[in-house]
């Protein structure tokens, strides 16, 4: 069982990974508006003509 | 079309209606209840030119590296997704602008375009094109603060929750070696990694109920936080000791799940705050802030921060007047409802004097500022306001009333546990008191409101009713009495044709000669004409004092007395029109060439539910009372209306706050129901103040509920809401008392292992939110008007 002294510390190390991608998540403010998304997957993108394509 | 004439929510909705249709599936709407809706409102005459000076949008703009400007602006008329999603389309597509963006829980747009080629007034232009308001707003305040401490929470709470799950699957494996011994080394490494994993939370995520702890103690007052603070470091520090000295359980995943558990109640209370919290700061947002200076025969739009006496403002038919001050031209009539409770419409002309938010209804006025900004009348009942909630009483919370003893309570269980232990060793004894302060863990206790509040809150919003803070459904408890206002309140701020004396043929002809016009008088006229009137030709207005033309070949005129200039009244019909007056009601005449011929009684009229909200009122025990500035005869026939016994007229707005205060210093517990500048300071010093969104900002601002739906009915649903919360409130402490009273005698008997707490534990928390959850379902009693369906469509984070 001595494989545990490597497992455990491997299983802190991705949690804190998480935790660092939170706190990156958060501090970059994505969890800001939570419904917006949700709606914008139903939202049909127009064909935008090709001269607007080219704003810079 | 359809065969029917449809009304929509919002043009967008419209707009995705006609595409529905025109693809052929307009099966799907006979499927589906269409939930009523709120048109949209008209946008103000195009007062966007101040948006693009210079100076404004220095306030407002935010310049990015890339030379492109930047803005937020706030939305008003966000229905439904659908709405967003046009307003970033059609935003989207104005020249020069990169990206535009709507944040749907807060209907914020934001909106980035290149310098030259537009303008924040384009902005606001296009969107009021498409059918909605925008206004830019100011990033920088109390919604930033929010915002911040908002992240804060998340964080916190994300350390927490890492922690808590980590250690849970740390504790299984003890839990498990339990009963068959766990070898050395692995018990202590597990508990080593358990006390590494549980610092952050100790020195992180905790700190909130530590300082929240300390600050109470230091006043004296034991709060909840107290036995929260108490429970994590007892429950850290013993476990920290067993896992140091090698010998006994350690609790460090309960202490986790604790502190995760108490930060995603306070996140659930905040969220469901700050959304109300929006909603009403988007309502102020809107006030208008515009208006039109003239300088030397020039027009210019101006922010109405640059206002200063002397100035010349013109105010047209549907803003309200900006300044105090005096007429130099022009005659109209003005609403002054919202200031005095005024029911009728009053006219004012060169030499009087206007009050700023007084509603200019018909005819344009040319008005010389006396005092602006912070002197105007206004503006000094808004300083009231705040005097007035700086000197009401904190409302007293339960959980905290609890939390006192409930402390007191723990500490002398524990202290008899250790001396009933004693016997078997000071090191037993211990072990086993420390139990029991463990397993009276104050979760359930500390989880009863902030639940509650948060189900209730958001489901009130959801219904169109927006509760300001979750001390607002404990301020509802004990309520004795209830004040209505009149105008604009108990009535709906609309007249209507009451009696026709003289002549009934008048009436087509009054119907006739009021198709043109715009005074709030003459709708009345033109909806009881019912049969389609004559045309009336040569039609002249003169605003603020009647009409005239030429009907069926005979000239006409329709105004007050004066306006008719001397016209012949015969002593029966002046008489009958004294009568009516003495009732309340406001008179117009009707001449022809020089005679009068009829008369016609208007009056505001009353709600159609409102005699029904205050039956139920009363079938509640509340004691109804009838307050307003108009004239005594139109309340006295107000109340008789209503049914209700007491009523004052004539009321000044400190006179309100006195009655209220009156009231309150007899022993009384006040709800207040109002909407007009007048009633603000009234609503701020009521224990419960609703205030209606279609009413006056600073009305809005001084309340502690503001409805959004127009009508009486939701009165009756905001109070039940409150006593249901309040009542869901305790039943939760209940459960927490059961909890421990099963509990502590298992700790005392020393039979707390750590698998039992950690069952015990979140059973509690379990048991509260199911029971805070209930709240969301069950039947709301109110007038019939009150279903479940959702009145307005709103984003979950929407108004």
């Amino acid at each position: 069982m001595d494989i545990l002294f490597f497992l455990i510390p491997l299983a802190l190390a991705m949690s804190g990974i998480s935790v660092l991608l939170f706190t990156w998540a958060v501090r970059s403010g994505q969890f800001e508006d939570l419904e917006g998304p949700a709606w914008r997957i139903l939202f049909d993108e127009e064909e935008e003509p090709t001269e607007e394509k080219e704003r810079p | 079309m359809a065969e029917a004439e449809r009304r929509f929510c919002c043009p967008a909705c419209e707009l995705v209606f006609q595409a529905i249709h025109e693809a052929g599936l307009g099966t799907y709407y006979r499927r589906r209840e269409q939930a009523p809706g709120r048109p949209a409102e008209e946008p103000p005459p195009g007062q966007f030119a101040w948006l693009d000076r210079l100076e404004i949008g220095e306030r407002y703009l935010a310049q990015r590296p890339d030379g492109t400007l930047e803005a937020s602006l706030v939305l008003e008329g966000l229905h439904c997704a659908a709405c967003a999603w046009l307003v970033e389309r059609a935003v989207g597509d104005l020249e020069g602008v990169e990206e535009a963006r709507v944040n749907y829980a807060t209907s914020r747009l934001q909106v980035r375009w290149t310098r030259e080629a537009c303008g924040l007034g384009q902005v606001a232009r296009q969107v009021s094109r498409v059918g909605y308001r925008a206004v830019p707003y100011d990033p920088a305040g109390q919604e930033a603060a929010r915002s911040r401490d908002d992240r804060d929470l998340l964080l916190r709470m994300g350390v927490a929750g890492a922690a808590a799950g980590n250690t849970m699957l740390l504790a299984v494996a003890l839990y498990a070696g339990a009963s068959s011994d766990l070898e050395e080394p692995y018990r202590t490494a597990f508990h080593a990694v358990s006390l590494a994993l549980s610092l952050p939370v100790l020195f992180y995520s905790a700190t909130p109920f530590f300082r929240g702890a300390w600050t109470g103690l230091r006043h004296g007052a034991f709060t909840m936080d107290v036995p929260i603070a108490l429970g994590i470091l007892v429950t850290f520090l013993y476990s920290l000791w067993a896992t140091l000295a090698g010998q006994g359980e350690v609790y460090f995943d309960t202490m986790a799940n604790f502190v995760f558990v108490l930060l995603v109640g306070r996140m659930l209370e905040r969220s469901a705050r700050g959304r109300v919290s929006n909603a009403v700061e988007r309502l102020l947002a809107l006030r208008p802030r515009s208006a039109v200076r003239v300088r030397a025969g020039e027009r210019q739009e101006v922010s109405v921060e640059e206002l200063i006496p002397g100035d010349l403002v013109e105010v047209v038919p549907g803003c309200a007047v900006p300044v105090d001050g005096r007429v130099r031209e022009g005659t109209a009539w003005v609403d002054e409802s919202a200031l005095t409770g005024e029911s009728a419409p009053a006219s004012r002309g060169p030499g009087d004097l206007v009050a700023a938010g007084v509603v200019n209804r018909d005819g344009v006025l040319l008005v010389e500022a006396l005092r602006t900004g912070n002197d105007t009348a206004l503006a000094q009942i808004a300083r009231r306001i705040e005097e007035a909630q700086v000197r009401q009483a904190p409302v007293q919370r339960l959980a905290d009333r609890a939390a006192r003893w409930f402390v007191g309570i723990v500490l002398w269980l524990a202290a008899g546990t250790f001396v009933l232990w004693l016997p078997s060793g000071a090191e037993r004894a211990m072990v086993v008191a420390v139990a029991v302060l463990i397993i009276t863990c104050p979760c359930a206790l500390a989880l009863a409101t902030p639940l509650a509040v948060s189900v209730a809150t958001g489901r009130a919003a959801s219904r169109g009713i927006l509760f300001r803070g979750g001390d607002v459904l404990e301020a509802a408890r004990g309520l004795t009495h209830v004040i209505l206002d009149k105008t604009g309140t108990a009535t709906e701020g609309v007249f209507e044709l009451r009696s026709v004396l003289g002549d009934p043929a008048g009436l087509r002809v009054a119907a006739a000669l009021e198709q043109r016009s715009v005074h709030p008088l003459a709708r009345a006229l033109v909806g009881a004409g019912l049969e389609s009137p004559p045309e009336a030709l040569d039609f002249r207005a003169v605003p603020g004092r009647g009409v005239s033309g030429r009907v069926e070949g005979a000239s006409w005129a329709l105004g007050n007395l004066d306006f008719l200039e001397g016209a012949q009244v015969e002593p029966a019909l002046r008489a009958q029109a004294e009568v009516a007056e003495g009732q309340g009601h406001t008179v117009i005449w009707l001449a022809r060439e020089g005679r009068v011929v009829s008369a016609f009684a208007l009056a505001d009229r009353l709600r159609p539910e409102a005699p029904e909200v205050v039956g139920w009122l009363r079938s509640r025990g509340l004691e109804v009372l009838l307050v307003s500035g108009d004239r005594p005869a139109p309340v006295q026939a107000a109340a008789r209306a209503l049914g209700v016994e007491e009523f004052h007229a004539g009321v000044l707005p400190q006179a309100k706050e006195e009655l209220v205060r009156r009231l309150q210093s007899g022993g009384a517990r006040v709800a207040m129901v109002g909407d007009g500048v007048n009633d603000a300071a009234a609503l701020a010093a009521a224990e419960v103040g609703i205030a209606m969104a279609r009413g006056s900002d600073i009305s809005m601002e001084a309340a502690d509920v503001v409805l959004l739906r127009p009508g009486l009915a939701p009165v009756v649903e905001t109070l039940e809401i409150a006593r249901l919360a309040l009542a869901t409130i305790q039943d939760n402490l209940r459960l927490s008392v059961i909890y421990n009273a099963l509990a502590i005698p298992a700790a005392v008997s020393g039979w707390v292992a750590p698998l039992v707490a950690a069952v015990a534990m979140p059973i509690s928390s379990l048991l509260v939110v199911g029971n805070s959850l209930r709240l969301a379902r069950r039947r709301i009693e109110g007038t019939p008007e009150s279903t479940e369906e959702p009145v307005a469509l709103v984003p979950a984070g929407g108004r």
